[in-house]
C-alpha cells in the first residue's frame, strides 16, 4: 500500500517510481506463488477454461449429438462419464458446459463489479446528499434476500444467457459498491487527492487516475472471489428452470437434468457435481491466497 | 437509547415500503399474458378479457399496486394465487414453520460448533488443527449446498439407505437437509471467526494485556473473545434474517413442503403472486429482524450507541 500511495503525488510518475510498482507486483506474485495451495486452484481453474476453450478438440463427441441406442449408459471406454437419458456423452456435454458457465461467472462478476465501481466511487467520492441517497437504495435492495432477488429479475426478464447475466451481476452491484465506498471515504481527504483537486483535474480524473488506484485493491480481491459465487449462483438459477435452459449444457442444467434419474442412474449427477465443486473451489483456494498475497500485513 | 430505537424503526418502515414497491414492479414486467397461460390457447378472447379483467391485471400498473400495497399493510393479505385456490398467506402460515425449522436448527448448530472452532483456530495460529480447519472450511463453504445435497442423497440415502431422501416427517427427514445447510453456514461460521480473532489477537490492547503478565488463557478470552465476537454476532444477524430465503434450492431437492418448494413451484409453472407475496414476506421478514439485532446490538455495544449521539450532535452542530 505504501509504494502505491507514492505514485501518484506528483504529476507524471518517474521512472525509479514506476519500477517500485513493478516490484509490488512482483512481490505479490512471488508471495502467491510461495501459497501452494493458491497455486495448486489457480493452475486448476486455468486447465479448466483452457479445456472449454478448446473445447471442439477434446470432447470425443457433439454436445447435442443424440444417441437412442446408446442411452443412459454406465462409463466405459467409449463413455468415460457414461451417456444421459438421449443418449448423449456426458463427457462432451461436460467440457461443453465449462463455456457456458465459466462465461457466465466471468462474465456477471465483471459487470457487477464494474457497475459496482461506478456506484461506489459517485458515493464515496462526492458524498453528501448523493451519498445518502444511494446508501438509502442500497440499504433497500439488500433487504431482498440475495438468491430471491437474482430470481425475481430472472423470472421478469425470462430465462436466456444475457438475461441471466444481467440478472445475475444485478445483486453483485451493492455490495462491491458499498465496500469501495468504504474503502474511498479513507483515501478521500488525504493530501494527494486534494492535490489532484486544486491542480484541475476534472472529478472523473481524480477518480481514476488517484482515487481508485489506491482503494480498489479489495475490490478486485473481492471479485476474484466472487466468480466461484456467481458460477454456483447461475447453476442454481440453471437448476431451478431459470438461468440457460436444457438443451444446452450449462453443469446447474445438467444437475437439474439429472436429478430424475437419481435413483437409478446416479452417474448423470457425478460428473456435474464434481466439476461445480472443483471450479468453485479453486477459485476459492486462487482467491484466498491472493488475498493473502495482497495484504500489507502479510509481509515478511 | 429510546431515541435511537425510535430512529431506527422510523427508518424500517419507508424501507419496507420501497422493497414491497420494488419488487412488485421488478415481477409486474415479467412477460406473458397469465389469462392465456391458465386458460389455454383455445380460449376465445372475450374469454380471456374476462379472465383477465377477474384477476385484475388489466388495471393500469399504479392501480394494481395502491390494491396490492392496501391489501398487504392494511389487511395483511399476500393477495391471492393465480393457479390455486388457496390464499398465499394461509399458504405461507402452514409452510413457514417447516422452513424456519430446518434453517433455524441448523444455524444453530452451525454456531454451536463452528464459532468454538474458529476460535481454537486463531489461538493455535498455523498448527495443524488451524490448517485442518482452513481447508475443510473452506472446501464446504464454497461447494454449493445443492452439491452436497445430492451427494448426501446418493451416499446416505440410495447406497446406505439411513436416511429418507424426499419429504418431511419424522426426525430422519429433517437429518439431511439440515447437514446441507449445516454444511454452507459451518464453513463461514468457523472462517469468519478465525479472522476475527486473529486480528484481535494481534492488536496493541491484547499485546499490552499480554505484556502486563496476565496468562494466555485469561487474556484470550476475557479481553480478546468478546471484541472478536463483535462482527461475529453483526454477520449472525444478517444470516438468521436470510435464512429463509437460503432454502429454496435444497426444498426443492429434498422435496420439503416449505416456502422454498412454494416459490419454486410457482417460478416454474409462472405463478406471479406467488413468486411477488413470498419475496415480499421474506423482504419483510428480513428488514424486521435486522431490526431487532440492530437495537439489541446497540443494547449490548455501548460503542454504537457513543456514535450515533456523536453523529446527531454534529448534525445539530451543522444546523446551528
Amino acid at each position: 500500500m505504501t509504494e502505491l500511495k507514492k505514485v501518484p503525488t506528483g504529476g507524471k510518475p518517474e521512472a525509479g517510481v514506476r519500477e517500485k510498482k513493478e516490484t509490488q507486483l512482483s512481490m505479490i506474485l512471488h508471495r502467491l506463488m510461495k501459497n501452494k495451495l493458491a497455486l495448486t486452484g489457480g493452475i486448476i481453474f486455468l486447465c479448466l477454461c483452457l479445456i472449454s476453450l478448446f473445447a471442439p478438440l477434446i470432447a470425443p463427441y457433439d454436445w447435442s449429438a443424440v444417441d437412442p441406442v446408446h442411452k443412459l449408459m454406465h462409463p466405459s471406454a467409449q463413455h468415460i462419464f457414461g451417456t444421459d437419458q438421449f443418449g448423449r456423452d456426458i463427457f462432451s456435454r461436460i467440457v461443453y458446459g465449462g463455456r457456458y458457465s465459466l462465461t457466465l461467472g466471468v462474465a456477471s462478476t465483471l459487470f457487477s463489479t464494474l457497475l459496482g465501481v461506478v456506484v461506489g466511487s459517485i458515493a464515496g467520492y462526492f458524498g453528501g446528499a448523493v451519498d445518502r441517497l444511494i446508501m438509502r437504495f442500497i440499504d433497500m435492495i439488500q433487504c431482498v434476500p440475495g438468491m430471491l432477488l437474482t430470481i425475481c429479475i430472472s423470472v421478469a426478464l425470462g430465462s436466456g444467457i444475457v438475461n441471466t447475466v444481467i440478472a445475475m451481476s444485478f445483486g453483485g452491484i451493492w455490495g462491491t459498491a458499498r465496500m469501495l465506498r468504504g474503502q474511498i471515504l479513507t483515501v478521500r481527504t488525504s493530501e494527494y487527492v486534494e492535490a489532484a483537486k486544486a491542480t484541475n483535474n476534472s472529478s472523473f480524473r481524480t477518480i481514476v487516475k488517484y482515487v481508485l488506484p489506491n482503494s480498489i485493491q479489495q475490490t478486485v480481491i473481492s471479485a476474484c472471489m466472487g466468480i466461484g459465487g456467481a458460477i454456483s449462483g447461475i447453476s442454481g438459477l440453471s437448476f431451478l428452470g431459470l438461468g440457460v435452459q436444457p438443451p444446452l449444457p450449462e453443469w446447474g442444467a445438467m444437475l437439474s437434468d439429472g436429478r430424475n434419474y437419481l435413483r437409478y442412474y446416479p452417474n448423470m449427477l457425478w460428473a456435474p457435481c464434481i466439476v461445480i465443486a472443483l471450479t468453485i473451489l479453486s477459485i476459492s483456494f486462487f482467491g484466498d491466497g491472493l488475498r493473502d498475497a495482497m495484504d500489507p500485513r502479510m509481509k515478511d | 437509547m429510546a431515541r435511537y430505537i425510535l430512529r431506527r424503526i422510523l427508518i424500517t418502515i419507508p424501507t419496507i415500503l420501497c422493497v414491497t414497491i420494488l419488487v412488485f414492479s421488478l415481477l409486474y414486467i415479467t412477460p406473458g399474458d397469465p389469462a392465456e397461460m391458465i386458460l389455454g390457447s383455445s380460449a376465445t378472447e372475450e374469454e380471456l378479457a374476462s379472465y383477465r379483467e377477474f384477476l385484475g391485471v388489466d388495471r393500469p400498473y399504479l392501480v394494481q399496486l395502491g390494491d396490492y400495497l392496501y391489501r398487504l399493510f392494511i389487511k395483511f393479505d399476500l393477495g391471492d394465487s393465480w393457479l390455486y385456490a388457496s390464499r398465499i398467506t394461509d399458504e405461507i402460515k402452514n409452510r413457514l414453520p417447516i422452513t424456519f425449522a430446518i434453517s433455524m436448527y441448523s444455524i444453530l448448530i452451525a454456531v454451536a460448533t463452528g464459532i468454538p472452532m474458529g476460535v481454537y483456530a486463531a489461538v493455535k495460529q498455523n498448527g495443524a488443527f488451524d490448517k485442518f480447519v482452513l481447508v475443510t472450511t473452506s472446501v464446504l463453504h464454497a461447494v454449493p449446498n445443492y452439491v452436497f445435497a445430492m451427494i448426501f442423497i446418493m451416499v446416505f440415502s440410495l447406497q446406505l439407505n439411513w436416511f429418507p431422501a424426499y419429504g418431511i416427517g419424522s426426525l430422519k427427514h429433517y437429518v439431511l437437509p439440515c447437514m446441507c445447510i449445516f454444511i454452507s453456514n459451518f464453513g463461514s461460521m468457523a472462517r469468519s471467526m478465525r479472522t476475527s480473532m486473529l486480528e484481535v489477537i494481534r492488536s496493541d490492547y491484547v499485546m499490552a494485556a499480554r505484556a502486563q503478565g496476565f496468562s494466555r488463557n485469561v487474556v484470550y478470552f476475557l479481553h480478546a473473545l468478546p471484541n472478536a465476537m463483535i462482527p461475529i454476532v453483526t454477520q449472525l444477524g444478517g444470516r438468521f434474517a436470510g435464512a429463509l430465503g437460503g432454502t429454496l434450492i435444497l426444498e426443492t431437492i429434498f422435496s420439503i413442503p416449505g416456502m422454498g418448494l412454494y416459490v419454486q413451484g410457482a417460478i416454474s409453472k409462472r405463478d406471479v403472486p406467488v413468486i411477488l407475496g413470498n419475496v415480499v414476506f421474506m423482504s419483510i421478514w428480513f428488514c424486521l429482524i435486522m431490526l431487532l439485532v440492530d437495537i439489541l446490538y446497540a443494547a449490548l455495544d455501548p460503542r454504537i450507541k457513543a456514535q450515533y449521539i456523536a453523529q446527531s450532535a454534529g448534525k445539530r452542530r451543522k444546523r446551528s
